[in-house]
This record gives C-alpha cells, structure tokens and sequence, in this order.
C-alpha cells in the first residue's frame, strides 16, 4: 500500500505527541504483561513443584509393574529377573536413574505403641540416585550400600520332618471339619495351640532370622507415632509370600520426612535385599521406578521400553497415567491462572482502548485532514493500529524483562509460605518455598496475548475514524 | 459548456445541502447549478453563513449532498465508493484550507510529500517534487521546519505548496488569506495566480477578502446557499 512508510512514521511519532499519557497507557500494559508472565512463573513453579514432589518421592516419571499391581498392590504381584531388568531400564537412553523396589505391608510394634506400615524395600545406591531419599533424612544415617547377613536355611531332622508331616496332616483335618462344619451349622473345633508354636519353630528353622536387626528408615511421623528414635527397635510382623507369619526385629537407623504427610506417617524403608528375604521374594520385586533427564520425554520412553521383550507381560505406565489426579490439579492450576491473566488482559486492554479514544477523538480533525488529502479508510485504521502495535510492543518488552526478571528473582529466592506450606494435594506436597519457574511459552504468551488484545482495542475507536465523513471530522460541514 | 466535447473541470446540478443543528434544520445549499471549466480561477464571495465552504466540501467529495449531482471532470460523485472517492481527492484535487490544516508531527518538507506519498510517488520523485514546491512557494530554507515553527503564512504556504504538488484537476481553497496579514495574503496570491498560470489548474476559492476577490477572473455570489451573481472579469 501506497505511503506505508509515511503512515508508520506518522504512528510513531503521533506516541511522542503526548508523553505522559502515552507512558501511563505504556505502564498499564508493562505492569499487566509483566504480571501475567510472574503469575504464570509462579503457578507454573507451583506445578513443576508438586509433579516433582510425587515424581521424585513417590513416583518415578515411568514406573514397571505386574499387570494390576498399579491399582491393587499385593504381595504376590512380583516381576521375575528384577535386577536384570532394573539394569536394562538403566541403559535406555534419557533415562537418568533407576530404582528397584519391593513393597509390601506389616505391624510395626515398639516398645510403646504398634502401627500398621508400608514396608519398602529398595536398592540403596539406586535409590539415593531415582529418589534422592538419602537427602531427606532428618536424622541418623541413610541405609547402609550392603544388607544384612541372613543366615542360611537349615535343612530339618528327621523328628523335624515327621513333625511337619504331622502338622500338615493336622491342617488338612482341621480344614476338613471346617467345612463339615459349615454344612452342619455346628462350630469348628479350634486347632490344637502346640501347633502354632510347632509352626514357628520348623519356620525359624527353613527361614532362620538375621544374625542382627537389619537397619530401616522410618517416616518422622510414623517415628513419633512409635515412639522410635534413632537406634531403638521395632518388631515387624507380616506374611511372606507362602502366608507364613513372619516376624523380624529392625533397628531404626534413620528418621525422613519427604514432606508428604501420608508417606511420613506410614512408610518404612530398609534394604532390598533384607525386604526380599522378609517376604521369600528370592529375586523378585514389585516395581521399577525411573527418573529421566527430561520428564516431557516420559510418554516415549514408556512406549519405547513396552516394545522391549524383557518388559513383555508387565505394564509400563507415565507418572501422568498413575496419578491422573495430579495431572488434573496441574490443569487446574493452569486454568486458574489463565482465568486471572484473562482479566488483567481485559483490563489492560480496557485502558489502550480507553487512552486510543481519547488521541482519536483529539486527533479528530487531523484524522479529518488525512482524508481529505486521500488517504484511505483502511489505511487510516492501519496508522491507529500501527501507533497501539508500536505503543504495545515497546510496553510489552519492558514487561516481558521486568517479567523475567521477577521470575528468575522469584525462582531463585521464591515466596516462603510460612504456615501455608507442608501440606499435601492428592498426595503432592506444597512446599515451604514457592519458586517461580521462566519459561519460554509463559513469557511470550502474555506478550503476544497483550499485543493482539491491544491492536483488536484499537479497531473500534480507529474503524470510528476511517468512517467519519473528512468534513464532519473537521468541523467543517 | 466551457469547452466543446471535454467535461467541465466542474459541475454541479440542484445541488442542495440540508443538516439539523439541535432541533432546526439548516439548508446550507438550496439548489446550486454550476460549471468550472478547466483553468479557471474562480473566486466564490459571500456573507459567512451564505454555504461557500459547505460548496466547496461538496465539489472536493468531504461530504454528500442532501441531493443534487456533482461532477468533477465528468465523474459522477454519487456513484462512487468511499474508496473511489479517496482516490479521487488523492489523485485530481488539492485542498488549502483556512486553518492550514498541516499535520504537525511531520515537517514542512513531509506535509508538501503527505499526497505524493498516499498516491505512491516513488520516494526520489517524491522529494524532488516537494522541494521544487516549497522552493516556489518560497520556502526552500525551512524544510525540516514543524508546522508549530513556522508562521501563519509560512504554514499556509506549505499547505499550497502539499495541494499543488499532487493536483491534476483542481484546487480548493478555503478562505486561504483569512489568517494572513496583508503581505502574506498578497504573496500567497501571488504563488496561486503563478501556479494557476504554469500547471493549468482549475482554482475555485471561498473568500470575502476584497484581495482575492480582485484577482480573481470570475466570482460567483452566494447568499442562504443560492448563487446571486455569476461575474467574469473582463480580459
């Protein structure tokens, strides 16, 4: 078109022509972009936040299991081959670590009360790498790299063996009356009480106890709640995987807190290897967890290790498909603070649109002079259009730094929270520092956003004045 | 008919103008008939109030007639489009108004440029134009002057000089002395006989300064939006 260059040097200067107002217009947009991008910071802080609290405390950003472990664990649902498999996970490209995990459940007891706990057995080194679980604790020491020395089973004497035939002869017809029973409505005799102290001695003697209480971390809660310290024992008592009772001392050698106030008020932690004894696991385990360089790679590298036939028959699944609860807090989130950099936009746009008027309207007769020389209407709402792009794209830069700025500011010394923090979302903590984090997407949205909200302002107000008859616009009729 | 087959630079036909000013309806124009042929220089005298300027927003397409026709070369301006009607006061007719009317964010070279430029004069021929206008007009040292830097004349100068260096058909002028003193007046007549004379264009002022009026080869009296006398000046 025909005199662009006039029409852009007339914009530009036209901004000049009243400075106080062009900067007050200016300032509204700097402070509205600018906000938008340290709101954005923040939430999108908050969420990396709480996805980085369950994704290194609980959840690996992929995780392997057994078909139906994820949504009803059991005991009996253990993967073969765990350590090999742990090493293939590993050697996946963007993978960073790897844990290897048992889980199961059991009473713990102290010497002043019993609570029931989630025991997991994990591979130290592995661990301290997938989780970083080494840097919670509070107080004593991490897990020890070597587990326990258990000895080895016994083989049974011969007076052992009579007796185990003799018990299982003695469950078969206690079983036996049992359901005679139940078809007669009469009572089920007890079983005779020697048996169980038989049972115990012929297991102690197949699955001997360690030579010393092996080591376990508790949950800081779950320590208050037994009232053990560091160095005191607890007693845990469960099933292994035949349903034998099993019942075997630990000695408390570290108190963690992950800020995650159902894991520290339930979880207890010791040595794979001890866990997997504990249970007569033998290799198995329940879980991999993997930590990867860069999480948004997780829906690939969960693909890609599914296609590989050492994973075949278990499920491999994102953090993302494990916790679709967090997921949906995070979108939340993001729809909270799109709904609050709506309305600063609105806002903001309100006063361009409001401070255009205002210079159209002035400018009335000059709008009016234009005109009549020959300019057109298009090219009349172009020249308005161009003075608010060039009025909102300087504002917008000065924003989107001062932005920036606020944003590494805040995401390096954050907003502490004080009393709000050290509660838990779905099982995702809030942390007692609320950092913000830069993004590319969060700063030039707003700018981009805060530009076409500006330029859209100005059409009304320039359609107005590419309308209006030259003689009217200059009192001339 | 000035001239045989070609149209007249001008011509209007029961031009009426009408337009409410608070409750009362004001007719600016009551049926104007007129024909300007090309070259002329027209004075159009009257009384304020009498519809001089309102003729002259008609015939330079600023406004639309309540009724009537206005024709300028041939064309006819009812017919035509915002659009068409831009190019049409871009591409045949200069305007110089009383208030100057200069844009002041640009200098007194740019607001000579302003019409070259909308009509996509390229930027070489552009300035080479406008400085040979200003120079004419006689401000060949003030280019890069703003118009708040300049005198009322000098202001009215470069207003001539932005309406002769675009126009190929006609110039409106309204009441172009009015803000001037005396030997302003006289030198800006002085460059609009000389325009007149060199590049052929049709003139038509609105005046009732008795100094235009005297230079003028033809003036048309207005009174309550009718012409009352049509005088051509004696060769």
């Amino acid at each position: 078109m025909a005199g662009m260059a006039l029409v852009f040097a007339i914009a530009f200067r036209n901004l000049g022509r009243n400075r106080w107002r062009t900067a007050i217009a200016g300032a509204a947009v700097a402070v509205g972009v600018s906000m938008c991008i340290a709101s954005f910071g923040v939430m999108d802080g908050m969420s990396s936040d709480m996805v980085r609290s369950i994704t290194e405390v609980e959840l690996g950003h992929v995780e392997v299991h057994a078909p139906g472990f994820s949504s009803r664990p059991r005991l009996e649902l253990s993967f073969d081959q765990a350590a090999q498999r742990a090493a293939i996970a590993a050697a996946t490209p963007g993978v960073r670590a790897v844990s290897l995990r048992v889980r199961g459940f059991a009473l713990a007891s102290s010497a002043h009360a019993s609570a029931g706990v989630e025991l997991v057995g994990v591979d130290p080194a592995r661990e301290a790498a997938e989780s970083r679980l080494d840097r919670r604790v509070t107080s004593g020491s991490y897990l020890p790299a070597t587990p326990t020395p258990w000895p080895k089973a016994q083989e049974l004497s011969t007076a052992e063996r009579a007796l185990d035939e003799k018990l299982t002869a003695q469950a078969a017809a206690a079983a036996a009356n049992e359901i005679e029973a139940l078809g007669s409505g009469r009572e089920s005799p007890d079983p005779p009480e020697l048996s169980r102290d038989e049972t115990r001695r012929l297991l102690t003697a197949l699955s001997p106890a360690p030579a010393a209480p092996p080591p376990i971390l508790l949950g800081d809660k779950l320590a208050r709640r037994l009232g053990s310290k560091v160095d005191a024992t607890v007693d845990l008592m469960t099933n292994d995987s035949g349903g034998n009772p099993v019942d075997v001392v630990f000695r408390v050698i570290g108190v963690v807190h992950t800020g995650d106030g159902a894991l520290d008020g339930t979880r207890a932690v010791a040595h794979l290897a001890d866990v997997q004894r504990l249970y007569g696991l033998g290799d198995r385990a329940h879980e991999l967890a993997l930590s990867l360089e860069d999480a948004s790679q997780a829906r690939e590298i969960a693909r890609s290790l599914a296609r590989e036939p050492a994973f075949r028959g278990l499920v491999v699944k994102t953090w993302q498909e494990l916790r679709p609860d967090v997921v949906a807090m995070v979108k939340s989130n993001g729809a909270f603070t799109a709904i609050m950099v709506a309305i600063i936009f609105v806002v903001a746009a309100i006063g361009v649109a409001d401070t255009i008027l205002m210079a159209v309207f002035e400018r009335r007769r000059e709008l009016g002079v234009l005109k009549a020389v020959g300019m057109r209407p298009l090219a009349i709402v172009l020249m308005i259009a161009t003075e608010t792009a060039l009025l909102g794209a300087g504002a917008s830069f000065v924003g989107l730094g001062v932005g920036v700025g606020i944003d590494l500011l805040l995401g390096r010394y954050g907003i502490p929270l004080g009393g709000l923090s050290g509660f838990t979302l779905a099982g995702a903590s809030i942390p007692p520092v609320l950092h913000a984090t830069l993004t590319a997407e969060g700063a030039l949205w707003p700018v981009g956003l805060m530009l076409l909200m500006a330029i859209l302002a100005s059409l009304w107000p320039a359609a107005v004045a590419a309308r209006t008859e030259p003689a009217l616009a200059m009192g001339d009729r | 008919m000035t001239n045989g087959m070609a149209a007249p630079a001008v011509a209007t036909s029961g031009l009426v103008k009408t337009y409410r000013q608070g409750s009362v309806e004001v007719r600016a124009l009551d049926g104007i008939d007129l024909e300007l042929g090309a070259g002329e220089f027209t004075v159009l005298a009257g009384p304020s109030g009498s519809g001089k300027t309102t003729l002259l927003n008609l015939i330079g397409a600023l406004a639309r007639p309540t009724s009537g026709r206005v024709l300028i070369a041939g064309q006819d301006l009812g017919t035509m489009s915002a659009a068409e009607l831009a190019r049409l006061r871009r591409e045949q007719i200069g305007f110089v108004f009383q208030a100057y009317n200069l844009l002041p964010v640009l200098s007194a070279l740019e607001n000579a440029e302003l019409v070259l430029e909308l009509q996509g004069v390229t930027r070489g021929e552009c300035r080479r134009r406008a400085e040979a206008m200003l120079r004419s007009v006689g401000l060949g040292q003030l280019f890069g002057r703003r118009p708040s830097e300049l005198s009322g004349g000098q202001q009215q100068r470069v207003a001539v000089a932005r309406a002769i260096a675009a126009a190929r058909t006609l110039v409106l002028a309204d009441e172009p002395t009015a803000n001037l003193d005396s030997k302003s007046a006289e030198s800006l007549l002085d460059v609009m006989v000389e325009l007149n004379r060199e590049h052929a264009l049709t003139f038509l002022f609105s005046s009732h300064d008795p100094r235009v009026v005297a230079r003028a080869r033809r003036v048309i009296h207005l009174e309550d939006g009718r012409i009352v006398s049509d005088e051509r000046a004696r060769p």
